[in-house]
């Protein structure tokens, strides 16, 4: 009967109360959207690269080497050469080395050139490896194996042919039309960066940069050259080397060795204290976009106090009746808080719906145009806890009139 | 002894040097139908507020249906007012967002005493005992007229077989068939019921319904000046 009487009373007011519905459904919205995509945000970060422990490049800023390594987001600004990878890959601490090549594209996407042994050592998410949903690792020069997103967005299949673009951006106008490329395998998604990646061998990449008309005639004759038998296109340098330790324990030591090299002016970054780093320096941003949804609901709960407040007035002969027919001034308190209860749940079932509802309509778009990983569901410990804190706030939201009505009922008299 | 009062003094908390209510002795008998007619502003609300347990009296002792209600805490009298006194008023009776038998049942559900298993057979013969339109019942009660309304309130007011019903100037807003119609309702059922009526009004054309009829100033020695 409580609860009965309470959803009629709201149901009469049906128009204040849809409005005051939607507005804190809104800031719900906000709230939690911000909440989820900031957790999606920073555990698809933190998990773009795992189990490597040191990546190295041309003396450049870490953040720098970082973002162009791992997220392919900027421009490489030095090279380091084949020769300081070779020595470097030697070092007795070294498990393994892979290096990358980037400044390429197709289509907007970067390509990134490598040795078939980056399918085997990078991983990511709690050292995942990859894994191929089609195909193997490249073997020959103009084998291409595709992330999970471009093989999607682009609708490429094993044995399409692709050509790659000079530099980055999906208008070059230099394109290495001439030597085309095989899809040869498709990785599974990942959720990062990877995804947005097509990889080709390291001579792969060298060869259609071959500007001798000869040497081109000659590479479109052999289509189907192995990377064993091309020798003649090892590259000068890389941009970046991804490196494996035997023992964790030697990292510090290596990394001060490597940033110290006298051969070649060289940097090394722990990929887990650069994300960490990097996303320290995001944390303003993180900060203001939640402190900003706080106080949007913050808002939304003042109007909703002041819109029961406003009501209380319309409804003393309501209360004064209460009274009449046996209802304690307790009573009506916890009718006025109940009626608030009854609007925050509702808000809180419109925002869950309706953000599940965009999350998973935009997850294919945030994937594509951010290469973050967000999940639709959106029961995490925190959002749970802010709901939590949710529902106290309106229930110290709807004590002034709850007050109100309750001293009304107090002192109500015909 | 349907209600006793001795010595009752009254004044409102934020006019405590104005008193309302100086009342030596007065009592109302088991059973009696007792017509109190006075001007407004007199104080005949507050008496019927004092009586309910919706106010407590500043002094004196006061007894309903034989229990101390200045003795009792504020909750007390909740609970005694819900299990043992109807009240009709001159309007707002009713929750207008409520339906006659939302509101009936609501009157009940405040009411711990008789748990009843069949509230909807009894809801039912009180509404066709007080000829309310079987259409209505399920309206909201804004939408019916005020006749219906008040039907309804004596409803509501009888749900828990009150010992005790207080009626306040419930007729003003009625013509008179109406009004006749309304009052031949009402005592019927106090007869039925065999409950004490209170009746309030400023308009003694009513008195001839009534066993005993009394004059507010007769009751009250205090000199109210609206």
């Amino acid at each position: 009967m409580f609860i009965h009487l309470a959803i009629k009373s709201l149901l009469n007011r049906k128009g204040s109360i849809i409005l005051t519905i939607a507005t804190i459904s809104v800031s719900l919205f906000v709230m939690l959207g911000v909440d989820h995509i900031r957790h999606q945000a920073k555990a698809s970060f933190a998990s773009s690269v795992s189990g490597v422990d040191l990546i190295v490049g041309g003396r450049t800023g870490s953040m720098n080497l970082l973002l162009y390594s791992v997220f392919r987001i900027g421009a490489p600004t030095n090279n380091l050469s084949w020769q300081s990878y070779k020595r470097l890959s030697k070092k007795p601490s070294v498990r393994w080395a892979v290096p990358i090549s980037l400044g390429d594209s197709h289509k907007g996407y970067r390509v990134i050139g490598t040795t078939p042994s980056y399918f085997e050592f990078y991983s990511f998410t709690n050292k995942q490896p990859l894994h191929f949903k089609q195909g193997k690792a490249f073997e020959g020069v103009f084998d291409i194996v595709l992330g999970a997103n471009i093989a999607e967005q682009l609708g490429y299949s094993l044995g399409d042919t692709i050509t790659l673009s000079h530099g980055i951006g999906s208008t070059s106008f230099r394109k290495h039309d001439n030597l085309p490329f095989k899809v040869v395998g498709i990785l599974k998604a990942t959720g990062t960066p990877v995804d947005q990646t097509l990889h080709v061998s390291l001579q792969g990449l060298e060869a259609v940069h071959v500007t001798e008309p000869l040497a081109i005639r000659r590479l479109k004759e052999t289509p189907k050259m192995t990377l064993a038998k091309a020798m003649n296109l090892t590259p000068n340098s890389v941009t970046a080397i991804m490196i494996g330790l035997k023992s964790k324990m030697a990292v510090f030591n290596f990394q001060r060795q490597i940033n110290t090299d006298k051969q070649e002016p060289l940097t090394a970054i722990l990929p887990g204290v650069a994300l960490s780093q990097l996303w320290q320096t995001m944390s303003v941003f993180d900060n203001t976009l939640r402190l900003i949804s706080y106080l949007v609901i913050i808002s939304s709960l003042i109007g909703l106090s002041a819109t029961l407040l406003s009501s209380i007035k319309e409804r003393l002969n309501e209360i004064r009746l209460l009274r009449i027919i046996g209802a304690s001034s307790v009573y009506v308190f916890s009718l006025i808080e109940l009626e608030a209860l009854l609007i925050a749940f509702i808000s809180v079932i419109i925002a869950l719906v309706s953000l599940s509802m965009v999350l998973s309509v935009s997850q294919e778009i945030i994937l594509n145009s951010y290469g973050v990983m967000i999940k639709p569901l959106i029961f995490s410990e925190s959002s749970i806890e802010l709901i939590i804190g949710f529902f106290l706030f309106v229930f110290i939201a709807a004590i002034p009139p709850a007050i109100t009505a309750f001293s009304a009922a107090k002192n109500s008299h015909a | 002894m349907s209600i006793q009062l001795s010595n009752i003094k009254f004044s409102y908390p934020n006019a405590s040097h104005k008193s309302v209510l100086n009342i030596e002795q007065w009592s109302v008998n088991d059973g009696d139908k007792l017509f109190i007619y006075g001007s407004s502003g007199c104080g005949k609300s507050t008496l019927l507020n004092i009586i309910s347990g919706i106010l407590c009296p500043s002094a004196g002792s006061i007894s309903v249906l034989g229990e101390p209600l200045d003795k009792m805490s504020s909750s007390q009298r909740d609970r005694f007012r819900a299990n043992n006194i109807g009240y009709v008023f001159q309007q707002f009776n009713l929750i207008s967002y409520l339906n006659a038998k939302e509101n009936i049942a609501l009157a009940s559900h405040f009411s711990k005493r008789n748990k009843m298993e069949s509230l909807d057979n009894k809801i039912t013969t009180l509404l066709e005992a007080l000829e309310v339109n079987e259409d209505d019942w399920s309206r909201p009660t804004s939408m019916l007229s005020i006749g219906q309304q008040q039907r309804i309130a004596i409803a509501r007011a009888f749900i828990n077989s009150p010992k005790l019903l207080i009626v306040d100037e419930p007729t003003s807003s009625l013509d008179e068939p109406s009004r006749d119609k309304f009052l031949s309702l009402l005592t019927t059922l106090c007869d039925v019921n065999q409950t004490t009526l209170l009746f309030v009004s400023h308009d003694t054309r009513l008195k001839s319904h009534f066993d005993v009829v009394q004059n507010f100033t007769d009751i009250n020695n205090e000199e109210v000046k609206g």
